[in-house]
């Protein structure tokens, strides 16, 4: 079937005259905060606006689950080292905020071998770390939300420019937690979907030849 | 990163009062609440912190309060706040009124005081009001007994014996804690005779 | 491609022609009515405006304004390219598995529905609502069915490819609680884009295909469906904006018609007239000052609770009813919200409503319930009789729901003791017209025979907990993309559901795909340390059918189901949808043979063990 005929199949799709704008400083929090290297930088401005980010909650003195969840957390980095720094960003925010000095975040990230290219562990006031907590993690129950805990348990996806917001368990596997950042992607294009389809096709109907059933995919 | 003093001592600076003298401030803390205001049953609740010097009563209330027939969620106006700092016979009142000291004073304030920022900044921790309400309750509640034991609290916890939050929808739940903490603290309570204030 | 890049100017029909690509084609074949369309698409309705993140206060909307919509039924189309048990890539479907029993189940009728952009006006009292829907309709239009007529429904993709709305743009439609073949049952990754469709082949067969026989047990038939989109993370979000309806099915003892023919119960089953979904949903809305009163939602926040009850798309409708026998069809399509309703006369007490099928299933003898609300969950369904020949013309009655809504406009008391804010919608009682159906005759005494005992081969449980903030089931994290347990096809298992999530106040109504389930017993942890369980008897709901168990908290509820006549990957999970949206879900899959089942399991051993778990199965099939 060529390409004429395979797109006369589809109704024409009406896009929009302009691009569809984020929401914008109106959803996040814009309060300075302080990186691992003694920058000031603001929330909303400086590391979200137009970026899709990663982010999570941690704390210096956490015992093995911010361990755990860091240490996930570089495997992730190490896939799509790629793109960190340049169009993915991680931020590692503490809970913790009066304990936690951007020197405390600094050797936390050194012993986690988690300085790494795009990945920024951040501190500031608890008043603005508790907004951001409540603004990305909530669970919407008081009793999890005042669990400081729940609020590690998670990362958080947005991409600012398409207004997307995903999250996914840290310590589900690589695969999954690379399929959420994914659906944070910016969107791709028709023919790349359409791609995208004939080769997860390939890939069903091999799996179905091998094992007699749809496996993985 | 604001370095946290010891929340047990009053702070030196803001506990001098105006006249260091032997007449010196009462604190109290009230919890109001009343039910069945809004569409949904619920009602204003809030805590307030109060300094009596002299007979004059300095209040400060945040929480929610009844704006044109709705809920909303701040500083408390005077009009409301003056209902509650009388006893009401009511079923559907509740006033709680526990004498404290400076230290439990000054806690209860700052977290009023936080939360009026965030009303006013937009950086509530809730989009629903009634949660927010219900999580300034709780920390006031518990504040007071951080350093030693003060009050008996009910433990809102969604826990297996909670059974207020077990059955209760958001916007009331303020409004039932109260009254189950009067009910516990009965003895603790101070009435309107007890009360040091007349002007307020 | 006109649709890859965003243009600066509007795509128009010339520039479609410019580019060599034209519908024409497709024209020809399709329908009358979309050869005027296909030539120049409609465009959408603009973007929403969202209204900020503080829940605003919906404004107020005077009640019994509106008339009681009703979904029209579906109508069958022929489909274009004509579906086919393999994927039609190239024809533009999402790529899938073959469709299983396609020949023996070979499509007699065709649906399409079409998930787009639309408007909605809820209210009178109200601007329209931007929101997305099938068909641009909401709610759907309805398929009515028949046993032993397979059908086809072509879902397609038409969802704008950018949105300001916290919607998201692929789909994966799940018919609840179809006996449906893995590809065709919304499995919540199986998800595709705009410009592609996906053709889900339902055999309106009943379960027991490989042991009776054509169509399957009869005993196991199943009435009242609904079909929503169940995109993974995003179902609220999806679900809150409109996409689902409901799906119907009739066979000879619940025929769609009350004629006195053949095996039929007689039950009320006129569809529109006297047999009446009625489907529930809670909404906010905002005045967003772009002409629309706009769905408050906000980004990345999940489905937010709301301040109006909605009934067929229409906030405190009214309906007129003849003096007879009525069916409802009550369904919940959530996203969050539990409704508790009870029928209210005017001197403020209860009247009967008598249940005769729970989620889809009928009872074995209606339960007439008159003291007390009848709780449904998100996603249950209850078909309900009222028998309005018991009040002389001119009565007024009202479904109550037991939490008020913001109606916003002084209203006095319908009856005693029931504020405005409670009434879902009114009855208004007339006379029966001589060309209106007359009345069937009473209820029966017995409107079903349940399928022998089960069973079980095996036995499996689910437990839920909450550790550190982590949602574990069976102390794994939850992953939608990792099978957590395998069954083998026909064999009969008995599972626990047991809920240990420590947040005090979460029921959780867990819906468990493909096929329904028998409950055995239910029981609470009354006490910890030591581990105190009472036993808790069971509703008149639960001593039939179901596909939706609600959890209490600390409840354990014991059930034994069948895994019949199709393999592949189905799901269990929390069906609040904000739950299900932060992975309260879990796959499951049948396997044809058993070494497929011992492979498979001890894969799922080895990857527990390997994060320092016990085993689940103890070797064989425990």
């Amino acid at each position: 079937m060529n390409r004429r005929e395979l797109f006369s199949n589809f109704r024409p799709v009406w896009v929009p005259d302009e691009p569809i704008a984020s929401c914008g400083s109106e959803l996040y929090p814009n309060a300075v905060l302080q990186t691992h290297d003694g920058r000031s930088v603001r929330f909303y401005d400086d590391l979200l606006k137009g970026k899709q980010v990663v982010i999570n909650m941690m704390y210096a003195n956490c015992e093995s689950l911010c361990s755990t969840v860091t240490s996930s957390l570089v495997k992730v980095h190490d896939a799509l080292k790629a793109r960190m720094g340049r169009d993915l960003h991680m931020y590692s925010i503490s809970i913790k905020p009066e304990e936690d000095t951007p020197a405390a975040l600094k050797s936390f990230a050194e012993m986690h071998n988690a300085l790494l290219p795009g990945w920024t562990f951040l501190t500031g006031d608890a008043y603005d770390i508790d907004t951001i907590r409540f603004r990305l993690f909530r669970m919407n129950h008081i009793k999890l939300d005042t669990d400081l805990n729940s609020h590690t348990a998670m990362l958080r996806i947005i991409n600012e420019t398409t207004n997307t917001w995903t999250c996914v368990p840290p310590l589900a596997s690589l695969y999954t937690v690379l399929q959420h950042i994914s659906w944070a992607d910016p969107p791709k294009s028709l023919e790349e979907r359409l791609e995208d389809n004939k080769r997860l096709q390939q890939q069903i109907d091999k799996e179905v030849r091998q094992y007699g059933y749809r496996k993985i995919v | 990163m604001t370095p946290v003093a010891d929340p047990c001592q009053p702070d030196a600076a803001s506990a001098a009062p105006a006249a260091p003298t032997a007449g010196s401030s009462r604190y109290f803390v009230v919890l109001a609440g009343r039910s069945g205001v809004f569409y949904d049953m619920g009602g204003p609740a809030f805590p307030m912190v109060i300094k009596v010097t002299g007979g004059h009563a300095q209040v400060e209330a945040v929480g929610i309060y009844a704006a044109s027939g709705r809920p909303a969620f701040g500083p408390v106006p005077a009009a409301v706040y003056r209902e509650f700092m009388k006893e009401s016979r009511r079923a559907s009142d509740v006033v709680l009124r526990l004498e404290i000291d400076a230290a439990q004073y000054e806690r209860s304030a700052r977290i009023l005081r936080t939360w009026d920022r965030r009303a006013r900044e937009g950086a509530l921790l809730y989009p629903e009001i009634a949660m927010d309400n219900i999580l300034l309750a709780k920390q006031v509640t518990e504040g007071l007994n951080q350093c030693k034991e003060h009050l008996t609290l009910y433990t809102l916890d969604w826990g297996l014996e909670d059974q207020i939050s077990e059955a209760t929808p958001p916007s009331t739940i303020p409004f039932k804690y109260f009254k189950e903490l009067r009910r516990l603290n009965e003895s603790r309570h101070v009435p309107d005779a007890s009360f040091p204030a007349r002007h307020y | 491609m006109p649709d890859v890049k965003v243009p600066r100017r509007r795509v128009t029909r010339r520039t479609f022609v410019k580019a060599g690509v034209t519908a024409g084609a497709a024209a020809v074949l399709t329908s009358r009515k979309s050869t005027v369309q296909a030539q120049q698409p409609p465009a959408p309705p603009a973007e929403p405006v969202l209204c900020g993140t503080t829940p605003p206060v919906s404004p107020a909307t005077t009640p019994f304004v509106d008339t009681l919509p009703v979904p029209s039924p579906a109508i069958p189309q022929f489909l274009v390219p004509f579906p086919t048990e393999q994927a039609n890539i190239a024809g533009g479907e999402a790529a899938r598995a073959d469709h299983q029993r396609w020949l023996e189940f070979f499509p007699n009728i065709l649906y399409q529905m079409e998930a787009k952009a639309a408007v909605h006006s809820f209210h009178s009292n109200l601007l329209p609502s931007y929101l997305w829907a099938f068909n641009g309709k909401y709610p759907a239009p309805t398929p009515l069915n028949y046993y032993g007529l397979p059908t086809l429904v072509r879902f397609k993709n038409n969802l704008p490819v950018a949105t300001t709305s916290f919607g998201r743009n692929e789909i994966t439609v799940h018919l609840h609680n179809g006996h449906t073949g893995s590809e065709s049952d919304g499995f919540a990754g199986d998800f595709f884009g705009t410009s592609l469709f996906k053709d889900n082949h339902y055999a309106n067969a009943y379960a027991g295909i490989d042991e009776f026989g054509g169509n399957g047990d009869q005993r196991e038939a199943m009435r009242t469906f609904w079909f929503h989109d169940h995109r993974a993370a995003f179902t609220a979000n999806n679900n809150y904006l409109g996409l689902n309806g409901m799906y119907i099915v009739y066979d000879e003892n619940d025929p769609g018609h009350e004629l006195p023919i053949g095996d039929t119960l007689r039950l009320p089953c006129y569809y529109g007239i006297t047999d009446i979904p009625l489907i529930l949903t809670d909404k906010r809305f905002c005045a967003a000052g772009n002409g629309r009163n706009e769905l408050f939602q906000v980004v990345g926040a999940g489905a937010p609770g709301g301040d109006k009850w909605v009934v067929n798309g229409k906030i405190q409708p009214r309906m007129t009813v003849r003096r007879r026998k009525y069916r409802f069809r009550i369904l919940n399509t959530g996203p969050v919200k539990t409704w508790a309703l009870s029928l209210i006369k005017p001197d403020g007490t209860q009247a009967d409503m008598t249940v005769v099928a729970v989620d889809a299933n009928f009872l074995e003898h209606p339960f007439v319930l008159n003291n007390g609300p009848l709780t449904v969950f998100v996603a249950s369904r209850y078909d309900v009789i009222i028998d309005f020949g018991a009040f002389p013309a001119g009565t007024q009655l009202y479904l109550k729901e037991a939490t008020a809504q913001n109606v916003g406009v002084a209203t006095p008391d319908p009856a005693p003791g029931l504020p405005i804010g409670n009434v879902l919608m009114r009855f208004d009682v007339v006379n029966r017209e001589f060309w209106f159906p007359p009345d069937t005759p009473p209820v029966p005494g017995t409107l079903c025979q349940m399928p022998d005992p089960l069973v079980p081969d095996a036995s499996f449980e689910w437990t839920f907990k909450l550790v550190t903030g982590r949602f574990l089931i069976n102390d794994l994290e939850f992953d939608a993309n990792r099978v957590d347990h395998v069954v083998l096809k026909g064999s009969t298992e008995e599972w626990t559901l047991a809920n240990d999530v420590a947040a005090g106040n979460w029921t959780h109504p867990v819906h468990i795909h493909f096929e329904e389930g028998r409950i055995q017993s239910r029981r609470v942890r009354v006490s910890q340390n030591p581990d105190v369980f009472q036993n808790v008897p069971l509703t008149f709901d639960e001593l039939g059918r179901r596909d939706v168990y609600p959890l209490p908290p600390q409840h354990r509820v014991v059930l034994r189901m069948r895994f019949r006549d199709f393999v592949g990957r189905y799901l269990i999970h929390c069906h609040n949808m904000n739950h299900e949206d932060a992975f309260m879900m879990v796959r499951w899959d049948i396997v044809e043979t058993m070494e497929e089942l011992s492979t498979k399991r001890r894969e799922i051993d080895r990857r527990r063990l390997q994060a320092g778990l016990p085993p689940q199965y103890k070797g064989g099939l425990v």
